[in-house]
């Protein structure tokens, strides 16, 4: 229990923390609502008065109801001129409507400027996040929190804020009011406020879970679509339609039902709370009517009392909704606060030294946080600037964990990695990475023109520049295949790329910001033998003193390399040159043969 | 392909009766709930223009009439009915209207995901996925919400307007036409806002679905981003469109703001009206002080329908683009149908009768088979190729020479555009798509797995595959050891996509994936580019074996994958330019050997060097 509240107050600073630049405005807006309360109840009794005095002509009891009479010159004169009396309720309306011009204006501005806060402080956030993050995030989910989740608080900082003291401060002034009028009839009105609160609370309790299942339900289904549209090609050559349309029906299904759910409760609440409402007005136009009869309420007082009555009670109503909507509002804040909560790594801390090429492992350790294996176990060895590392190994030796290291995309437990004598650990990992580039497996390109694309790590490069990138990563002629050339759209809304031609383009924005240091994790796997060769040739006309990793599974890739490091289950099993390697008995001199077969057979 | 691909814009002014017409078609399917929720909420409707009749009733004959209380039970009984039949007319309602849009909503996924399942690649193609998730999603929802709950608002709007402006005439015209006076007013100024108010909020929303477009780039991007020291610069790209959203929203928002001030003010100006006139008439003894209140209680009642029905019809505008694209993408005509004959023996793709699924051979041929993804650019013309069921081939060639498109039209993923394409000596027209596909087990370059456990994903392949069998697979594809090394063996997550493994890990699970499917033909389309050389050499003795009585496609860029295959196709523009064993091909001296010798060419110049000791074998390897 205890928890719970923690979590809410912990939820509602988070409001606050967005709010920031804007509370001024709020607290302004509350004045504003509290006002147009005031305003709101003041036209009963205006009629009141017109009905009571005016054309009834009882004398005048209320002090506040002469002043105001005399302002207009008298009950005798409003009485002749009737119009004056229209004219009194058309001028505090027009102060009503004003002010509630305000507080729709206000409400707009403080909750859009929220959610602007809102969405770029979780942009940032995710922008920030660690590698490793981003290697286990469900895509769908984090794009519903970013988006429907930010709308819900939104919606509910729109309107609800001032809603619910628009129903609280009209609830406490008519029953002020109510109670001067005539207190046993006021006793009689208000029965029915805490009936309707509690049901409301209720009701709210047991709406907050079955929203968010709904929602979850939703988000799976989304996401059951989202897999099939990009496994589709596996769908269909597995001939799986039929199971996929079950397993979607299965989750179509389950989020109609559950949303069905919600909305019948609604009903049963919408209902149930007319019935109580509605009930309660009968009462107290039935006792209301038993007092006017026996001359203890004037018609204007009884008019008074039905108009409150509904003025308190349908608000009163509304604390329920708006406490549901309390309920959706606050599982999504949770929502957020776990994507937001969660760590980010620190981009600019640490040291920026001179990162020239030399770099030492000296008996690294590595497992990844939640993984109980070892991944790289006892790693050493050392490079010398300007050299060219191959890395082999079998699929899941450690390849790609060892060169994610370098750039701190994940920091190794034990051991220790320098970069021309520094610490990697305590170089800063912007600085890091702005040096070292490092070519992905499975790139990611931005829905932007390929020359965009290319340019992405440096703004500044100009044209030539671009193009030179693209000649050395061997994807300059291809692009110019294309009928837009450089300008063509390549991403989700552009056109479909190979493998080999996504891998290329992402070599080319890499190495165009001539990086001491550069990394191919496997990504030259999806071009072909001559083209790879081609690349390799490039870069080193391109710079002299560039230190390279490359993953590969290519012996004459390897064989180009002044060192070849073979990994097996984590740690190095081989080590040299190839003509080292290739005489030592072990893994590297049995991949040498299986692909060296053919040039055997070809040369004898 | 997909670059000329742009949203079809269906924003217009008129309302298509049309279209609504065809999507109410949809909805007959729920007729009975519907003419429930009409009965509903014209009910409902009565109810409200009877209430204030009941307090016109207790001011004139209780209150001013000082009428007799023994009438006052009766009254207050059948202000009770009212109330009661109220309650549960509520309930009714909503529970009809959130039923009419569950099953809508549910009905039309489903036929919008079926359709999905039964387009060929061609449309995929072309179509980004977000285009059709966001049909699938927000635009189904939509939907579904305003044709069930604008239904509710449309009828009880009319109906309330409708038994208002009779009550009134009947108790007094002149009263009538004073509060009448001010609805035409009203309605002009309702529809214009509306329309403004929803144009801004259309034009919010192209803004929003950019912004949802830059939280899916910023997340599947994120790591791309993290490489290259891209974060602050995508950071500020995106303030600057949520500034814009912000911008734009508020705006909305003051329009909105304008408008019900502008509403409300007039019905105060109507009341103020009654007020006077009516009020002088009370004074005058010539109308009753509980029909004065009546009609201020009308007055208001009067403008809340007419607000609903503006807002109602601008939104029916609005949704009219959602409504056109759902059908759009529910109609879409699949490029790939198969013929009346086909579906008699062998049903739809969603239907099919598994039992006319009989076993193919394996011979294959293309007798002049022209196609192309692009009208202008062809990628085949009049290609011919005969295969014997059982062989393995090889298809070698750069980057965009046709290799993919040929088992791509093999696998009947595309049609071709002209020439028959025959398995067994049969047309593929011939037989049904599903039935070919149970025949194929197809393994990837970039390959996709499904969340869920490794398990599943390589009982994708046969779903009545024992765990037994699945562990068989991935021994034979060399995927076992590394299986067992994750953290929950084959119980491990996968992640969305395969995201947790490498790609090596994933090739190896889907091509355990497409060894327990059993298949016919293999297609192998650069499946083990990832995986290091030594289980590629495990793979290929085992699927050696495994391929022996199937017909295999393989392509490849590793020579080391192809050599043993029965026949190696080099393919350049279209065409095949070389066809034989790795063996003819090289006595050939043509693109083969270059391609063959460039790529090992370093490795030549060392063995010549330093006389590998694996001479001899390598010899063996090639006597047979």
């Amino acid at each position: 229990m205890k928890k719970e509240k923690k979590n809410t107050i912990k939820k509602l600073k988070f409001i606050l923390t967005y709010m920031e630049g804007q509370k001024l405005k709020f607290v302004i807006l509350m004045g504003v609502v509290l006002i147009f309360v005031g305003l709101s109840l003041l036209s009963p009794i205006l009629f009141q008065f017109l009905i009571d005095n005016v054309i009834k002509q009882d004398p005048i009891t209320n002090p506040l109801m002469v002043w105001y009479s005399n302002v207009f010159g008298g009950v005798d004169l409003i009485r002749k001129n009737l119009w004056l009396g229209a004219l009194m309720i058309i001028t505090v309306n027009l102060l009503t409507l004003s002010l509630q011009f305000l507080r729709g204006k206000w409400n707009g501005q403080i909750s859009e400027l929220f959610a602007e806060k809102l969405r770029n402080s979780l942009f940032a956030h995710l922008q920030h996040m660690p590698y490793a993050y981003h290697q286990k995030s469900k895509t769908g989910d984090l794009i519903q929190r970013c988006t429907s989740d930010v709308d819900t608080v939104r919606r509910f900082i729109a309107g609800q804020f001032s809603e619910m003291l628009y129903a609280i401060s009209v609830t406490i002034i008519a029953m002020i009011v109510l109670f001067n009028v005539y207190a046993p009839l006021a006793w009689i009105a208000i029965i029915a406020l805490p009936i309707i609160f509690v049901f409301a609370y209720a009701f709210f309790i047991r709406m907050q879970k079955i929203f968010k299942s709904s929602d979850e339900a939703e988000g799976y289904l989304s996401n059951t679509i989202q897999e099939n549209l990009s496994g589709v090609r596996v769908v269909k050559a597995f001939n799986r339609e039929v199971y996929e349309a079950e397993k979607f029906d299965e989750k179509n299904k389950t989020y109609k039902n559950l949303t069905y759910r919600l909305i019948e409760l609604l009903g049963i609440y919408w209902g149930a709370s007319d019935f109580i409402c509605l009930t309660q007005i009968l009462v107290v136009v039935l006792f209301g009517i038993n007092y006017a009869q026996q001359g203890i309420l004037t018609v204007g007082q009884f008019f008074i009392f039905i108009s409150y009555e509904g003025m308190i009670l349908w608000p009163v109503r509304n604390v329920g909704r708006i406490l549901s909507d309390m309920g959706k509002m606050l599982v999504s804040i949770g929502r957020l606060q776990e994507v937001l909560d969660s760590p980010v790594e620190p981009l600019t801390e640490g040291v920026t030294p001179e990162i020239e090429g030399d770099i030492v492992f000296d008996h690294v350790y590595f497992k990844y946080e939640d993984g109980e294996q070892e991944v790289l176990k006892d790693v050493s060895f050392s490079v010398k600037k300007g050299q060219t590392i191959a890395l082999l190994g079998p699929t899941g030796s450690g390849k790609s964990s060892l060169v994610h290291l370098l750039t701190r995309l994940y920091d190794y437990q034990k051991g220790s990695i320098t970069l021309n004598g520094t610490e990697l650990k305590t170089i800063q990992r912007h600085h890091l990475r702005k040096n070292i580039g490092i070519v992905l497996q499975e790139p990611f390109l931005f829905s932007k023109t390929i020359f965009e694309n290319i340019r992405l790590a440096n703004p500044n490069a100009n044209e030539r520049q671009v193009i030179e990138a693209a000649k050395a990563a061997s994807v300059h002629r291809v692009i110019n295949e294309f009928d837009m050339g450089y300008k063509t759209l390549v991403g989700e809304k552009g056109v479909t790329l190979s493998g080999g031609q996504k891998q290329r383009i992402a070599i080319a924005r890499t190495i165009i910001n001539k990086s001491p240091i550069l990394i191919f994790d496997d990504s030259l796997s999806a071009v072909d033998t001559e083209t790879d060769a081609a690349i390799r040739r490039a870069l080193k006309e391109l710079s002299g003193g560039l230190t390279t990793f490359i993953i590969t599974h290519r012996v004459a890739t390897a064989q180009a390399a002044d060192q070849i490091v073979v990994l097996q289950e984590g740690g190095v099993a081989q080590m040299g040159t190839h003509d080292e390697l290739s005489k030592q008995e072990g893994l590297y001199a049995r991949i040498v043969e299986i692909q060296g077969r053919m040039i055997e057979g070809e040369a004898a | 392909m997909s670059e000329h691909f742009e949203e079809q814009d269906f924003n217009t002014d008129k309302l298509d009766t049309h279209l609504w017409a065809k999507i109410f078609g949809y909805l007959m399917k729920y007729k009975k709930n519907l003419i429930f929720l009409v009965f509903l909420m014209m009910t409902i409707a009565s109810i409200d223009v009877g209430f204030p009749l009941m307090n016109r009733y207790a001011m004139d004959y209780f209150i001013e009439g000082k009428g007799s209380m023994d009438t006052l039970w009766i009254y207050g009984g059948l202000y009770f009915a009212m109330i009661c039949v109220q309650g549960l007319v509520v309930f009714f309602f909503i529970q009809q209207a959130g039923k009419i849009e569950m099953e809508f909503a549910y009905d039309m996924r489903n036929r919008a995901f079926r359709k999905l399942q039964e387009l060929s690649f061609t449309y995929f193609d072309k179509t980004p996925l977000g285009w059709i998730m966001a049909r699938m999603t927000s635009d189904i929802g939509r939907l579904a919400e305003i044709v069930s709950w604008s239904l509710i608002d449309m009828v009880w709007g009319l109906t309330v307007m409708f038994g208002v402006s009779i009550v009134m005439f009947i108790v007094d015209w002149k009263m009538a036409l004073l509060i009448l006076m001010v609805v035409p007013v009203l309605a002009i100024i309702s529809v214009k806002f509306q329309r403004m108010i929803l144009d801004k909020y259309r034009s919010t929303r192209k803004i929003n679905s950019q912004i949802t477009g830059a939280f899916s780039e910023g997340i599947t991007g994120a790591k791309t981003s993290k490489t290259l020291v891209l974060e602050e610069s995508q950071i500020s790209d995106f303030k600057q469109l949520t500034q814009k959203m912000s911008r734009e929203s508020i705006r909305a928002h003051i329009l909105s703001a304008i408008f019900m001030p502008i509403v409300m003010g007039l019905g105060a100006f109507s009341v103020a009206m009654i007020l006077w006139l009516g009020g002088q008439q009370v004074l005058v003894g010539t109308m009753s002080f509980g029909t004065l209140m009546l009609y201020t209680q009308y007055a208001g009642s009067f403008f809340e329908p007419l607000r609903q029905l503006a807002r109602l019809l601008a939104e029916f505008q609005m949704a009219q683009a959602s409504a056109e694209r759902v059908l759009t993408l529910v109609n879409t005509d699949a490029d790939l149908i198969d013929t009346k004959e086909v579906i008699e023996s062998y049903g739809t793709i969603l239907n099919p009768i598994t039992t006319g699924y009989h076993r193919l051979k394996g011979d294959v041929q293309f007798e002049d088979v022209s196609f192309a993804y692009k009208k202008e650019e062809p990628v085949l013309v009049n290609f011919n190729l005969e295969i014997k069921a059982g062989q393995t081939i090889a298809l070698v060639g750069e980057t965009g020479s046709g290799k993919s498109t040929i088992v791509n039209l093999l696998c009947r993923f595309y049609e071709p555009n002209s020439g028959v394409i025959k398995i067994d000596g049969i047309p593929l027209k011939e037989r049904s798509v599903g039935w070919l596909h149970s025949n194929l087990g197809y393994v990837l370059q970039a390959p996709h797995l499904f969340s869920g456990s490794v398990r599943d994903n390589i009982r994708y392949g046969r779903l009545d595959a024992s765990d037994e069998e699945i562990e068989e697979a991935a021994r034979l594809v060399d995927a076992h050891d590394f299986i067992m090394n994750l953290d929950k063996g084959y119980l491990t997550d996968v992640g969305e996509g395969g995201n947790r493994l490498s790609t090596g890990q994933k090739q190896l699970i889907s091509f355990a994936r497409a060894v327990i499917a059993d298949p016919s033909i293999f297609v192998l389309d650069e499946a083990t580019s990832s995986i290091d050389t030594e289980t590629e050499q495990i793979i290929q003795k085992a699927i050696e074996n495994l391929m022996k009585d199937r017909t295999a496609f393989i392509i490849a860029h590793r020579l080391s994958t192809i050599v043993s295959a029965d026949r190696i196709l080099v393919i350049r523009k279209g065409l095949i330019v070389e066809d034989g064993t790795h063996h003819e091909l090289l006595m050939k001296h043509g693109y083969y050997y270059r391609l063959y010798t460039n790529q090992f060419n370093e490795d030549l110049q060392n063995q010549l060097l330093n006389l590998n000791a694996s001479e001899e074998e390598s010899n063996l390897a090639f006597d047979d």
